[in-house]
Parts: C-alpha cells; structure tokens; sequence
C-alpha cells in the first residue's frame, strides 16, 4: 500500500540547505559553504506483522552500512511497517503505521526523544507520512485526520480532520495539499485532494482529481503533482496537476510511474525496473529510462523507492527484492550507471540524507 | 445465545436417555472393547502409517486433532496460539494444502483457503486419527483419498454397548486455564438388533487469554493475549446399521457454530485487535457398503456440506467503520468405490468421485466459482510370496464456472503411485513408495478480486520414500518393539506463492516456486510389561526435514530454507500405565527454523522443547465407570512462538471428569 513521496524529502533536505546557506551569506560576510553529506539512513519498512522495521545507515566516509541502526541504539524494534521517515532541524521524525507510534529521535544519534501515540480510543489511527512548516509536524493517518505537532514541545496539538485514507501531503502557498485516497474503501475510492489553510490549520476546500490519489508533490513554481492509482481497473494511473495560487486542475493525465523527485526543472519518477525522466516545463516524459547500465549488477527486481541526492547527484533506487528477503539500495550516477549497491533491510523504502 | 443452544441440547438428551433407559429392553449385545495398542500392528503399511488412538490422546495431553498428531514424525503443526487458534498441519515439509482430512470416511472440502483448522477437531468423538502417506492402506475407499500428498484418516466412535444394555450415556467435563469450560455428552441407543443411533453435544466456551512475554519492543513485563476467547456448540448424530449380513449403512449429521476473537499479530506498542470469526459448519453424509460374494466389495457415499464464514475487523478505517466479510462454501459430493479379488493375493480397486463446489463471498466483483470434480482412480494390489505390489492411477478432470470474467482453464491430469514392499522376516518389512500428485489452487488462489490469478497451474509434488519397518511382540518383558524409519525425497514444482505485480499495490498468485525436500522419519515404540498390572509405553519419533527453495538459482534465497520447517524435530513420550491409574510425560522439541525465505539471523525462530505431563485415574462410583485425568501443558511455562508474532502460551492446566450411564 506504500506510496512514495522522495521529492518531499529532497524538498525539504533543499529547503533546509537553502536556509543554512542563506544563513550563512547575511551581512558578517561569511564564505557560502557547500552541504556536505555525512551519510544517509534508510527506512526499512520490515514485512507485514512482522515487527522488522528498521533503520539503516550508509557512512558516506567509509561507505559501511549498519543494518538495524534504531533497534541497536534504543534496544528496542521501530515496529511494524514504518512508512515514511524525514529530518526537521536535529531530530527525525520516523512514521511507523502498524505500530500507531510516531517516533522522534535525535537525527544524528537516533536515540529515541518521544514516541508519540497515534491511537484513538485504542483503536490505531494508522500514521502514513510527515511534512514539516514553520515548527509543526503534520502527519496523516488513514483515520481522515492529518495530526499538527509541535516540534518544540513535541506534542500533539490538532487533529484537521480531511477526507478518507490521507497519503501523501504537500506544501504550498502556505496551504498543506493531502492525496484523500480512500484506500480503504475499496471499491469506493476517494478522488480529492484536502487543502489544508496553514494560518487556520483547517480544511478549506477539497480539489477533484482522478481516483485514489496517493502521491503529492509541489513543485517549486506552486505547481501541485498529484499521483493517482486508478481502480486497477477502466480507470488508468494518472497524474494530475493543479495551481495552487487558484486550487483549479490546470491539466489530467494518463500516467504510470510512482514516486516523484523534482530537481529544477526535471522530474523524475520511479517506473517498472528504472527511473522515468520527466520535463517540468513542457510536462512531458522525455525518457522511459535514465538507468543505462545492462549488467546483471544493476538488475532492479522489485522497486520500492526512489530518492535524489542533489548534494551528490546521485540517484537513490530501494529495492524490495522478492519481499522475502531483505532488500537492497543501489546508488546511480547521472549517467545512469550503478555506482555501488548495499543490502539494507526488509522492504526499504525511503533515504533520508544526514548533513554534516 | 450458545449456552440457550447448548443447554436446550443438553436437556433435550437427557430427556431422550431416560426415555430410553425406561424403555430399554435388556439385550445382550457386545461387550465394550478396549481398544488395543498393538491392533495396528496387523498389516504392516508400504508407506510408514503412523496411527493414535483414543488411549494415547490421554497420553499425549491431547485436545483436538491437531495435538494428537503432533507426535507423529514428519508431522509440523503451524499454531497460531491459544485455544482458539488455527492449527494446520504441514506433512514432510509439503503446506498444510497438500495434507487431505477425512473424516468419517469422507474428506473435508475446503476449497475457498485450502486450510483445514484441526484445531477445531475434538477428539471427544474420535477413536483414532492415522496419517498416510501418499494413499490409505484400506483400498475400499473414495477416489479423493488418493488425491493430496498424505492424508489424514479421523475415524469416529462407534455406537458400542455392555453387555445386557440398549444405551449409553457418557458425560464429560472439562475445565481448566484460559477460563476453559467444555462439558461434552453423548448418548448411544440401540434400536433394533442390527441398528443403533448416537447423538453428541459439546460445548466450548474460553475466554482464552493469556499472558506473554513480548520480545523486543523494550518491555519487561508480561503482556495479555487478548481477544482470544471463543465461544462453539457442535452438535452431531449418526445412524449405523446392517441392512443384511453384508451391507451396512453409515448416516451422519454434524453442525459447528463458533464465535471466536482473532487475537493479531502481536504488534509492537499497538496491543490492539478486535476481529472476530464466525463459523458455521454443517455437513449430512451417508455411507453404504455391500459385500458381493467373496470377491467383490462396494462402497457408495453421498454428502453435503456448506461452511460459512464471517470475518469482522470493527477497527477498519473504512467509511462503513468496519470490514465484514463472508463467505460460504457448499460442496456436493458422491462417490462410488469397489474391490474386486479374483484371486487370493490380488486386489484390484476402483474408485469414482463427482463433486460441485460453489463458493459465495460478498466482495466486490467477485467470480462466484463453481467447480465440478471428477476423481477416478484404478488400482490394484498383488502380492507374491513375499513381495507386495501396490500401484494405481489417479485420474482428474476440473471444470470451472464463473458468473464474472474468465474461469481457470480445464484440467485433466493423470497421477500415478506405486507401492512395493518385501517382507525379509514376520518381524521386518522393507518397503518404498513414488507418487507424484498436485494441490489444485484453491478458490482463492484464483479468484481473489484484485489477487487471484485465473491461470494458476496446480502446484506440484513428487514423492520417493524408503524405509524399513521391525515390529515385534514377544512373550517378554519388553513385550512390544517397533521400529521403522523412512527415507525421502519430495520435491515441489509450480508451487504458489504471492508477489506483488508489477505497480506494486496489488499482490498476485504466481507458480514460481520450486522446492526440495529431503528427509528421513525415525519412529520407535516399547511396551515393557513390570508386572501383571503395570507397563512402562514409550515412543520416540525423530524427523529430519531440509527443506531447500530451489526456485531461482539466481537469487539469494537459491538453496536456503523455506519458512517454517524446522530441520530436527523430536517427539518423545514416555510413561506408566497401571491398570487404575497412569502417568505420561510428552515431550515436543523443534529445532530453529527461519519465518523468512532469507536465511539469516534476522529471521529466526528460536526451537523449542515443550513439556506436558498427564495423569489419569480411573474408578467406579456407584458401579458407574468413572474416568479423572488432570494435564498440565507447557510445564516448564516456555515462551514460545510456532509462528512469528503469534506467541504460544504458558502453562496451562486441564482437568476432565468422564463417566458412562
């Protein structure tokens, strides 16, 4: 049921960056510094009531991999099926859906800060993704809710109630974008997406698109990318694009491919065994496959994540393998040509990049 | 509502018996038999039988018919935990779905999963469960117990009598942990001479939790198994009778209705879970067997049987605030089989099965399957001086409707199994077996909206087996030695298994699995007589199993362990029998096995050794036959899992009361 939103992350690791670097150029006149990757972790998001989501590390230094990085420092498991991980300021915010918790931890020790409870009278709320704006978390939960959290006192302020099944949730012009998949109610998907208003923290409209959409991405322009799965039957993946300025779908179609990482202009998404080249300005694919290395090594079986370094130019594709053994990340230059791959855990799904 | 149920049974019985009992004619009829422990030993079986029977259910600390074959080498029982919990058995590292049930003398149909719960078998009726490989011995039977890889064969009591008495009335009482209360009753009435009706009620109310210790989410304490209760009534009848000196009649009803909670998986800092299970079971079966002469034997059958299911999760975070699913399978079936001995030490057998299956579930788009069978096999057995030949050819045509999209293709397969034994002395017997049969994929395998695929192959198995049997009875001390063991080689082609298609949402069946198997059974049994009234019995059973994928040389589970098949298993049971009383003590150990295709550390379940002791006791109040036994399960309260995330209580405790009126 995992969808994928690499983007955000890239996004906001950007957004970020820009931030430092900003920081960095005001009037004392220091030297702008380039970002420089210590490594990233990997969410492994571990096999279904199997308890075995797990975080691994990949020391850019040394290039070793440490595989149960969370459980080691904290001795206990993540849970059961973690969904969506990202950094904001020093501590990570890792979404664990079947375990209803939230956890936040130091970004760079990963020793756990709080575990949030995201249980509604004992009944999992079930947490799927986490974006950031202005010191509060959102995180939606597959029970039509997306949570505000503080990310100084670290509690649980607000619950905007959206449509059924929330997935993915973008940001912008101060407004939060959430794919209401409706997932759940199959075969009465959802078709809107909830536009939340970040002054009111409130629902202020609801957008048509195609059915069960899962992926949000905004693109830098205000452009909003809505990724929907379709009904698996007449009614086809698509993606559907609106202006955030005016809420209004400027276009609709036909489109396969998931996940979705924006850098400039280009976008890029993950489809059948590779990474689909996509044109932002003319909305186009411009190539079915960027990965242009044939050997064996490279062979992807079960895509499961897609990430950009921009620090690196590097791109990042997880790989579930047969989902009965643990999987693997392969690293892809600009070229297309496998640069080195790691096994990491069960199912990993998302890179997160550790700044120096 | 099931304690009304089970109480207006109870009491419409009791009213019945002493009908019956005022209106009894006294009749001398047979003398209640003890049943024997060295009967099996008989005829010696070409394909390693292993066979319990209601005195070893006491040994084994049996309660349904998934602990008393857990003993039996070869034997994998996949325990979901508690009382409540599914139970299926997986034979010489084949799935569950390759392991045949019958019972009373008819198989269970389970077409929709494939899975048959034994956990849901009590053993109050049985009076012995034997597991075959490849085929049964007896070759007057249906066509369909040559169909599934081994076979399960649960024989019921038959309606017996004392001598001087029409009737019978035995009660039972069983209580215990997990807030078990479990009173059973049947009644036994003859009617005339040559026939006899019984009819039996158990009720079974658990609220089923327990305590265990979660491993590592960080906690220290002990955590509670909830939403494990279980509340069923089974009420059942039969008709036996001989319509001549050679024909006799069968009749048998049975009705299971059952409210369970399904405990999930244990999830870490989520101890959550309300879904629940509804069963509702009936079956009406008929059996009539006819002697033609010396040399002919037929056996005709008929039955009907629905199984309903429901599903609840009120949890579901859909807009109707809760998933509720059901579903509900009927089967029709006939069968016709017969033996034919022109001559002494040759028999030849056939057998004819047709039968519909229909399964009715309410998601969405679904297929609506009907599936027609039709199983024949032709057979025969030889034997020569000391030789014995035994082979036969299974026959299978599947035909599948469908309301919506595409049936799976027709089948019609031809599967053979030949069987040689020789006899080198009375005691020892070599013997060797090749069969080479399929699981069909079942309903939802194909069907599934969104899941099943439709142009599933069956999966495919092959057997090779070799062993050797020594079975002894001496006029001494140790009175009874048996020894066999049993090498083999299975091998599983087109086996089914799910991966996600290619956009990753959606999971589809595929036959891409390939597997080898090579083991070896070691089975033992003593009898060691002390003095006139007391015997030291024990057995000890030893299973080799390594199971190893096969399927893709090019991946990184080539050659690693499937899930879930421990490479040592020991079944050990040891005790004293005095004529009044007995101690047992069992003892299962399994070694390591993997939940996961990859065969790494991560993805290890610990083995484990657990330990049951029972008593019984056995006395007369009031010249009435009464029968104590106490167990107590898990003495040692290991914390276990069979399978992952699914923990295995603690100790437990069981107490029965048995009398006959």
């Amino acid at each position: 049921m995992k969808t994928i939103n690499y983007n955000l992350k890239t996004l906001f690791v950007a957004a970020i960056a820009v931030l430092t670097i900003s920081s960095c150029t005001k009037d004392d006149g220091y030297v702008e510094l380039p970002v420089v990757r210590s490594g990233y972790y990997i969410l492994n998001e571990g096999g279904f009531n199997s308890n075995n989501s797990s975080m691994s590390y990949y020391n850019l230094e040394n290039g070793s991999v440490v595989n149960g990085f969370f459980a080691q420092k904290n001795g206990r498991g993540l849970g059961d099926t973690g969904n969506d991980a990202q950094i904001y300021g020093s501590k990570m915010y890792i979404v664990v859906n079947a375990s209803n918790t939230v956890e936040i931890v130091d970004a760079v020790t990963l020793k756990s800060i709080k575990q949030l409870d995201f249980k509604n009278n004992g009944v999992g709320r079930q947490p799927r993704y986490v974006v950031f704006n202005k010191n509060k978390a959102f995180v939606s939960s597959y029970d039509g809710t997306v949570a505000v959290i503080d990310t100084a006192s670290l509690a649980i302020e607000k619950y905007i109630t959206v449509g059924p099944n929330p997935e993915q949730m973008a940001i912008a012009n101060n407004k939060i974008y959430v794919a209401n998949s409706g997932g759940l109610n199959y075969p009465n998907y959802d078709n809107t997406v909830s536009v939340i208003d970040l002054n009111t923290l409130t629902e202020i409209k609801k957008i048509e698109v195609v059915l069960n959409p899962g992926g949000v991405t905004a693109a830098a322009d205000g452009r909003v990318y809505v990724k929907s799965t379709g009904n698996y039957g007449n009614i086809k993946p698509s993606l559907t694009i609106i202006d955030s300025k005016t809420d209004l779908v400027k276009s609709t179609k036909v489109f396969s491919g998931s996940g979705m990482v924006i850098n400039g202009d280009k976008a890029y998404f993950l489809s059948g065994k590779g990474i689909k080249l996509y044109d932002m300005k003319g909305d186009s694919v411009l190539k079915d496959n960027i990965i242009t290395d044939v050997s064996d090594e490279a062979k992807i079986t079960t895509p499961s994540g897609l990430t950009y370094d921009f620090v690196n130019k590097q791109f990042f594709v997880c790989d579930a393998k047969n989902y009965a053994s643990n999987g693997q990340v392969y690293c892809f230059g600009q070229d297309g040509m496998l640069r080195y791959k790691f096994t990491a855990g069960v199912i990993p799904n998302s890179i997160i990049f550790l700044n120096k | 509502m099931y304690s009304k149920i089970y109480f207006f049974a109870c009491f419409s019985l009791l009213l019945v018996s002493t009908q019956c009992v005022f209106a009894q004619k006294i009749d001398s009829v047979q003398k209640v038999k003890e049943v024997s422990v060295k009967a099996s030993a008989n005829k010696p079986s070409l394909r390693a039988t292993q066979k319990a029977d209601s005195a070893s259910f006491l040994k084994t600390s049996s309660y349904n018919v998934a602990d008393a074959i857990r003993n039996f080498a070869g034997v994998v029982i996949k325990d979901y935990g508690g009382i409540g919990g599914l139970k299926t058995v997986s034979v010489r590292s084949l799935s569950a779905m390759h392991t045949g049930v019958q019972y009373d003398g008819i198989n269970i149909g389970e077409a929709s999963t494939g899975l048959i719960d034994l956990g849901k078998l009590a053993l109050d009726n049985v009076e012995s469960i034997s597991l075959y490989q490849a085929q049964p011995d007896d070759l007057l039977t249906n066509a369909r117990s040559f169909s599934s890889a081994s076979l399960i064969v649960v024989k019921t009591k038959l309606p017996s009598f004392e001598e001087g008495r029409s009737n019978k009335l035995m009660l039972k009482y069983t209580g215990g942990s997990f807030g078990l209360i479990n009173p059973v009753i049947r009644y036994d009435q003859k009617i005339t001479k040559n026939w006899a009706f019984n009819i039996n009620s158990a009720w079974q109310k658990a609220t089923g939790d327990y305590k265990f210790q979660v491993i590592g989410d960080g906690s220290d304490t002990l955590s509670t198994r909830e939403n494990s209760a279980i509340n069923a009534i089974q009420l059942g009848g039969g008709v036996d009778g001989k319509l001549s000196e050679k024909s006799s009649l069968a009749v048998r009803v049975s009705y299971y209705d059952s409210k369970r909670g399904l405990p999930n998986a244990v999830i870490f800092y989520n101890p959550t879970g309300s879904q629940k299970l509804w069963d509702k079971d009936f079956y009406a079966q008929a059996q009539y067997k006819q002697k033609l002469g010396e040399d002919w034997n037929i056996l005709v059958a008929a039955k009907y049987s629905t199984i309903c299911t429901r599903y609840n999760d009120p949890d579901y975070l859909n807009q109707q605030g809760e998933l509720d699913n059901r579903y509900t399978q009927k089967e029709y079936y006939q069968s016709a089989s017969t033996t034919y001995s022109p001559i002494k030490n040759l028999t030849f057998n056939y057998a004819a099965d047709v039968f519909f299956t229909t399964l009715y579930t309410n998601l969405y788009q679904y297929a609506y399957p009907t599936r027609t069978s039709i199983l024949q096999v032709l057979g025969g057995k030889y034997q020569l001086n000391k030789f014995t030949f035994e082979g036969n050819v299974l026959n299978t045509y599947i035909k599948e409707k469908v309301k919506t999209g595409k049936h799976s293709p027709e089948r019609l397969v031809f599967n053979p199994t030949v069987s040689l034994g020789y006899q080198v002395t009375s005691d020892v017997i070599l013997r060797g077996f090749y069969k080479n049969i399929f699981r069909y994929p079942t309903f939802n395998d194909l069907y599934y909206t969104n899941f099943g695929n439709r142009k599933l192959n069956p999966e495919k198995t092959k057997q090779y087996n070799l062993g050797f049997l020594y079975d002894k009875f001496r006029d001494a001390k140790l009175n009874w030695i048996s020894l066999s063991a049993d090498v083999y080689f299975n091998q599983v082609n087109d086996k089914i298994i799910a991966l996600p298609n290619k956009d990753l949402f959606i999971w589809t069946m595929y036959n891409l699995g390939k597997v080898n198997i090579y083991g070896a059974d070691f089975t033992s049994k003593f009898n060691y007589t002390l003095n006139q009234k007391s015997e030291i019995q024990a057995n000890l059973n030893y299973s080799y199993q390594l199971a190893l994928d096969k399927s893709d040389p090019t991946s990184s589970l080539y050659n690693n362990h499937i899930p879930y098949a421990p490479e040592h298993t020991i079944a050990f049971n040891v005790g004293l029998q005095k004529k009044r009383w007995g101690i047992f003590y069992n003892q299962i150990f399994s070694s390591d096995k993997y939940w996961f295709g990859e065969n790494t550390p991560d993805f290890l379940i610990s083995g484990f050794s657990v330990s049951d002791v029972s008593a019984n006791y056995r006395t007369k109040v009031y010249a009435k036959p009464i029968m104590l036994s106490a167990e107590v399960n898990n003495i040692f309260n290991l914390n276990y899992d069979i399978v992952r995330s699914f923990p295995m209580p603690g100790t437990s405790i069981r107490l029965t009361l048995k009398t006959t009126i």
